[in-house]
C-alpha cells in the first residue's frame, strides 16, 4: 500500500515536471494561442457561411474589397479600383499587381471566378447569398473581373468582401463537389492554414509571399485553439493555456475577467444584435396595435442594468449606432416603458383587464447564453406591468426551435443577429423585405417598404441611401416589424505580460498579422 | 490497405475479447464452456436489439434531418435530392435492411453537417480521446474505491471508516461537472499547477505526430516526452473528476463486502494460523470479495460513458461524449446514431466479458 502510493506521488511529480516544462518549440516562434468557442463548419470558400470560417478565410486570403482595419469602412483588397456601369448592374475590378499564393503562383482574375461559379453551382450553404446578387461573372483578362447583377446594388464593393468573393486557385476545390475540410486553407492573404483538427485546432503560418509583409511585433505562428464552451475558455486565459480569448464570451465571464490581474478585457463593439420577432401572419400579432403596446412596453435599460449588468447596448432601431442612417426610432416613437400609450392601443384592439391579450412568448434557453430565461423573466414582468397583458413563456432547444420560429410556428419568439457584411442594408432587408421576411417567421408585407429597401440597395449615392434608410426605419417603428432589444459587442481578453494589443473593428475582422506581442 | 483507429480498436478489443474467451474456454470446465457458448449467442441478439431501438428510436424522436440541415434556405428539389442520397424516401424496413448491413461493415454512414465525411472517420478521432479517458478513470475508480473500501471494512467503526463513508457519499451524490469546475479553479486557476481543458498543450500539440490518436500512446512510440508530460499532465483532472465520481459506490461495495468476508470461517482459520492482519485482510478477504465488485465494473462501465459525456463537455475534451453533445445540438441523426451504436456494442461487450470473468472466477454461476 505504502509503496503504491510512492509510486503514485512519484508519478505526479513527473506528470507536474514534465508536462509544465516548456517546449523546445515554443522558444523557436513567436506563438500566439487563440481561443474560442466557434467551430469550424466548411472552408470550402463556394460554401462557408458562418463568422468564424470566414475569419479563417479573411486571414489566409483577401477579397476585392476589404475591411480598413480596425473599422468597417470597405477599401480596397486585391483590386485597386472598380467601375460601375449606368445601369449599376455591371461591376468591372482591377486587380493590384504583386498579390501571391504561398507556392509564388500569381493571383489571376480567374480564380474569382472559379470560387463564385463553385457557389453558384453546388448550392453550399452560401449559394442562396451568391445568387441574390449575382447573374454571372466573368475574367477577360488575368488583371478584370466583372460581375453581372441580378439587380442594381449600391452596396456591392461591400459584398465582394465575403467569403464566396475571395480567389480560390482552380484545382485547390473540385469542379463538380464541395470540399469542407481541405488539407490546406490558402490564398493571397497573410496566413495559410497548415495543419488543423476542427475538434482541437488550427495551426496558421506565414504566407512568405505575402505582399504587405509583417511587423517584427506580429507572431510568427498562430494556433487558434477550440473551447467547448465560454466557462472553460476563460479558465483557460486565467490559467495561461491560451494567450488571447476570443468569441464568444458570456457577460458573466467579461464582468469576472474584467478583475482578474494582468489580463486586458476589450470591448470589440461589433454588430450582434437581440430583438423579438412578432409573426405578423398569427393572431394576436397580426394587429399592429398589439405589436405596438409591445414596443411601448419594453424597458431595454431594464434589461441592460437588471440582467447584463451593462456589458450589452440597448438597442432602438434594427441598424445599430455606427452604421449609415441609425437612429433611434423605436425610442422617439414608443419612449418605452410607456403603459398609458400600450394600454390605449390595446383598448382600441379590444382587449381590457377583464379579457386580457394573452400569448405564449418563446425563447431559446441555452443558445443566446445562460442569462436568456432571466431576460425574458424580466419581459414577463415589463409587459404584465399592465392587467391587459398575460404573457406565458416557453422554452424550446435550439434546434427545434429556430426551424419552428422561422417555419411561423410561433406567434412571437426571440433571435439574434449578425451581419452577413456591414452594411445597413444587412440589417433591414432580411426582415423587411417581403420576399425575405416570411423566412425569418416574420412574414412582414409592405409594397412602401419593399420599394424603399429596393431603391437603398440601387443607390449608389450616400446622401440618397441615408435619406431612404432613415425613412425605411420610421416605417419599420410604425409597422413594428420586429422589436430591437439589445446590441451585445464581443470581447476580446489578452494575457498582458504577452500580448501588446490586438485591431478588432465593429466588423469583427480580427486580422492575426496585426496582433502585437511583447 | 487503410486502416482507421476506430477500425483498429474495434479490431483489437474483439481480439482481446475473444483471447480471454478462448482462454476461459479452454482453461475452465465443461459447465463455464457451455455457459460461454451459451452467453455469446446470448449476445449477438442482444447487440441487435440494441442497433435495432436506437435505428427505430432515431426514426421516431420530432424533427426531420433533412430540415435540419438545409433549414428555411433548402429548396424543396434540394430536400429531395438529400432524402434521396440519404435514403430516407425507401420502405422503413428496407432503410433498416441496410442500417443492419452498414452496421455489420462498420459503416455508420456520412455526417450530415461535416461535409460528408464517414462517421467512421470522425468517430476514429474522438472514440481515442474518450478511451485515453475512461481507462485510467475506471482504473483510479476502481483501484481507490477498492482499496479504501477494504481499509474502511478494516477499520470498521472507527473515524477513518465513517471519514471514508462520508467522502464515498459526497462524491457519489456530486455533479461530475460541478465536481470538474471545483477541480479546475482549485488546481487550475488558484494553484496553477494543472491544465483545465484539452488533451494537450497547444504548441507541443504541433510536434506531436499521430498514429493512434492516443496521445500517450503516441508520444511514446514517436519519442516524444514533451508531448508524454504535456498529455499525462492534461489528463489528470479529467481523470480524477471521472473517477472520483464513480469511486463512491466501489467504496461502499468493497467495504460491505469485505466486512462480510471477514467474518467468515476461513478467515477465523487464517487469523488462528497467525497470519498477518493485512494479508488477512488485503489478501484473503479482499480476494473473495472480488466477485460482485467485478459484476459492478461492468455495469459501472455504462455509467462511465454517461459520465464521460459531462467531463468532455466539463473539460472541453474532443472525445465522443463531446461529439455527441455537439451532434444532437447540430440535429446530425447519422453522427448521434453512430455514437449511440458504438456506446451500446461497447457496453455489450464488456457485459460480456464481465460475466464470463465472473463465472470463471465463481464456478456457482452457470445458466
Amino acid at each position: 500500500m505504502r509503496k503504491l502510493s510512492y509510486a503514485l506521488i512519484g508519478l505526479l511529480i513527473v506528470v507536474l515536471v514534465v508536462g509544465c516544462a516548456p517546449s523546445q518549440k515554443a522558444e523557436d516562434m513567436k506563438t500566439v494561442i487563440i481561443g474560442t468557442t466557434d467551430e469550424i463548419s466548411s472552408l470550402d470558400y463556394s460554401d462557408a457561411y458562418a463568422v468564424h470560417d470566414w475569419e479563417l478565410m479573411r486571414n489566409c486570403n483577401i477579397g476585392l474589397t476589404n475591411y480598413k482595419p480596425g473599422t468597417a469602412e470597405i477599401v480596397e483588397g486585391v483590386a485597386d479600383s472598380w467601375d460601375i456601369s449606368d445601369d449599376g448592374l455591371t461591376y468591372t475590378f482591377h486587380l493590384a499587381d504583386g498579390w501571391k499564393y504561398p507556392d509564388g503562383s500569381a493571383l489571376k482574375a480567374e480564380d474569382f471566378v472559379t470560387t463564385v461559379n463553385r457557389a453558384l453551382a453546388l448550392e453550399g450553404d452560401i449559394h442562396g447569398v451568391v445568387a441574390t446578387y449575382v447573374a454571372s461573372v466573368e475574367a477577360p483578362d488575368d488583371k478584370t473581373v466583372v460581375f453581372h447583377l441580378v439587380n442594381p446594388r449600391g452596396d456591392f464593393p461591400q459584398i465582394v468582401s465575403m467569403g464566396p468573393f475571395m480567389p480560390t486557385k482552380a484545382g485547390a476545390y473540385p469542379e463538380d463537389e464541395l470540399n469542407r475540410f481541405p488539407d490546406k486553407l490558402v490564398g493571397v492573404g497573410a496566413w495559410q492554414i497548415t495543419e488543423y483538427d476542427p475538434a482541437e485546432q488550427v495551426v496558421l503560418e506565414h504566407n512568405p509571399n505575402y505582399k504587405l509583409g509583417f511587423s517584427d511585433t506580429a507572431p510568427d505562428r498562430v494556433i487558434v485553439r477550440y473551447f467547448e464552451d465560454a466557462t472553460a475558455m476563460a479558465l483557460a486565459i486565467e490559467n495561461g493555456e491560451i494567450d488571447v480569448a476570443w468569441r464568444i464570451l458570456g457577460p458573466p465571464e467579461v464582468q469576472r475577467l474584467e478583475e482578474v490581474d494582468g489580463l486586458t478585457v476589450i470591448n470589440t463593439g461589433g454588430g450582434g444584435i437581440r430583438y423579438l420577432v412578432p409573426n405578423h401572419a398569427m393572431a394576436p400579432f397580426d394587429d399592429v396595435n398589439v405589436r405596438k403596446a409591445l414596443a411601448a412596453l419594453v424597458d431595454r435599460d431594464e434589461i441592460v442594468d437588471r440582467v447584463m449588468k451593462g456589458t450589452v447596448d440597448p438597442l432602438y432601431s434594427m441598424v445599430p449606432p455606427g452604421f449609415l442612417a441609425a437612429n433611434e426610432e423605436f425610442l422617439t416613437m414608443y419612449n418605452a416603458p410607456n403603459i398609458e400609450l400600450a394600454e390605449e392601443l390595446l383598448t382600441a384592439s379590444g382587449y381590457s383587464a377583464d379579457e386580457p391579450l394573452t400569448f405564449d412568448l418563446w425563447y431559446p434557453p441555452e443558445h443566446y447564453g445562460t442569462h436568456a430565461a432571466q431576460i425574458f423573466q424580466v419581459l414577463e414582468e415589463q409587459f404584465e406591468a399592465t392587467p391587459m397583458i398575460q404573457v406565458t413563456l416557453q422554452t424550446q432547444e435550439w434546434g427545434t426551435y429556430i426551424h419552428a420560429l422561422t417555419d411561423g410556428e410561433y406567434p412571437i419568439g426571440y433571435l439574434g443577429w449578425f451581419f452577413d457584411y456591414p452594411d445597413t442594408s444587412n440589417y433591414l432587408d432580411p426582415f423587411a423585405d417581403s420576399v425575405a421576411s416570411p423566412s425569418m417567421g416574420i412574414s412582414y408585407a409592405n409594397d412602401t417598404m419593399d420599394q424603399l429597401l429596393r431603391d437603398a440597395g440601387a443607390s449608389t449615392d450616400v446622401a440618397e441611401r441615408e435619406q431612404l434608410y432613415t425613412d425605411a426605419q420610421i416605417l419599420y417603428a410604425e409597422d413594428v416589424v420586429t422589436i430591437p432589444l439589445t446590441m451585445e459587442p464581443e470581447h476580446v481578453v489578452l494575457i498582458d505580460a504577452k500580448v501588446s494589443s490586438v485591431t478588432i473593428g465593429p466588423a469583427l475582422v480580427f486580422n492575426y498579422e496585426l496582433i502585437e506581442l511583447k | 490497405m487503410h486502416i482507421s483507429p476506430l477500425t483498429g480498436i474495434c479490431a483489437s478489443s474483439l481480439g482481446v475479447a475473444l483471447l480471454l474467451i478462448v482462454y476461459a474456454f479452454v482453461r475452465g470446465s465443461k459447465g463455464l464452456r457451455s455457459y460461454i457458448v451459451t452467453r455469446v449467442l446470448l449476445t449477438l441478439p442482444m447487440v441487435l436489439i440494441l442497433v435495432s431501438v436506437i435505428f427505430f428510436v432515431m426514426r421516431v424522436i420530432p424533427g426531420d434531418p433533412v430540415t435540419s440541415e438545409l433549414g428555411p434556405r433548402g429548396t424543396p428539389q434540394a430536400k429531395e435530392r438529400m432524402r434521396e442520397q440519404l435514403g430516407l424516401n425507401d420502405p422503413i424496413m428496407v432503410q433498416y435492411v441496410k442500417y443492419l448491413g452498414r452496421v455489420v461493415r462498420l459503416d455508420l454512414g456520412t455526417s450530415l453537417v461535416q461535409g460528408n465525411r464517414p462517421i467512421v472517420d470522425e468517430l476514429s478521432e474522438r472514440l481515442p480521446a474518450t478511451l485515453e479517458l475512461v481507462v485510467p478513470a475506471m482504473v483510479v475508480a476502481v483501484g481507490f474505491g477498492v482499496l479504501s473500501g477494504t481499509f474502511a471494512a478494516d477499520r470498521r467503526k472507527r473515524p477513518s471508516d465513517y471519514g471514508l463513508r462520508l467522502f464515498s457519499i459526497t462524491v457519489y451524490s456530486m455533479p461530475i461537472f460541478w465536481l470538474g469546475l471545483i477541480l479546475q479553479v482549485i488546481f487550475g486557476v488558484g494553484l496553477g499547477i494543472m491544465p483545465v481543458a484539452g488533451r494537450i498543450d497547444a504548441i507541443v500539440n504541433t510536434t506531436l505526430d499521430r498514429y493512434t490518436n492516443l496521445l500517450v500512446v503516441d508520444s511514446i512510440i514517436t519519442g516524444n516526452w514533451a508531448a508524454l508530460g504535456s498529455s499525462l499532465h492534461h489528463l489528470v483532472l479529467p481523470v480524477l473528476t471521472l473517477g472520483l465520481a464513480l469511486t463512491g459506490v466501489f467504496v461502499r461495495i468493497s467495504r460491505i463486502n469485505v466486512i462480510e468476508s471477514l467474518v467468515e470461517d476461513y478467515i477465523l482459520a487464517a487469523r488462528a494460523r497467525g497470519i498477518r492482519e493485512r494479508v488477512v485482510v488485503y489478501r484473503h478477504a479482499l480476494l473473495n470479495a472480488l466477485i460482485p465488485i467485478v459484476t459492478l465494473i461492468g455495469l459501472q462501465f455504462s455509467v462511465l460513458l454517461a459520465g464521460a459525456v459531462l467531463t468532455e463537455t466539463t473539460f472541453s475534451w474532443p472525445g465522443m461524449g463531446l461529439y455527441l453533445v455537439e451532434r444532437i445540438g447540430q440535429r446530425d441523426y447519422t453522427a448521434v446514431q453512430g455514437v449511440i451504436t458504438v456506446f451500446a456494442m461497447s457496453v455489450a461487450i464488456i457485459s460480456l466479458l464481465t460475466d464470463i470473468i465472473y463465472a470463471f472466477l465463481d464456478p456457482r454461476v452457470r445458466y
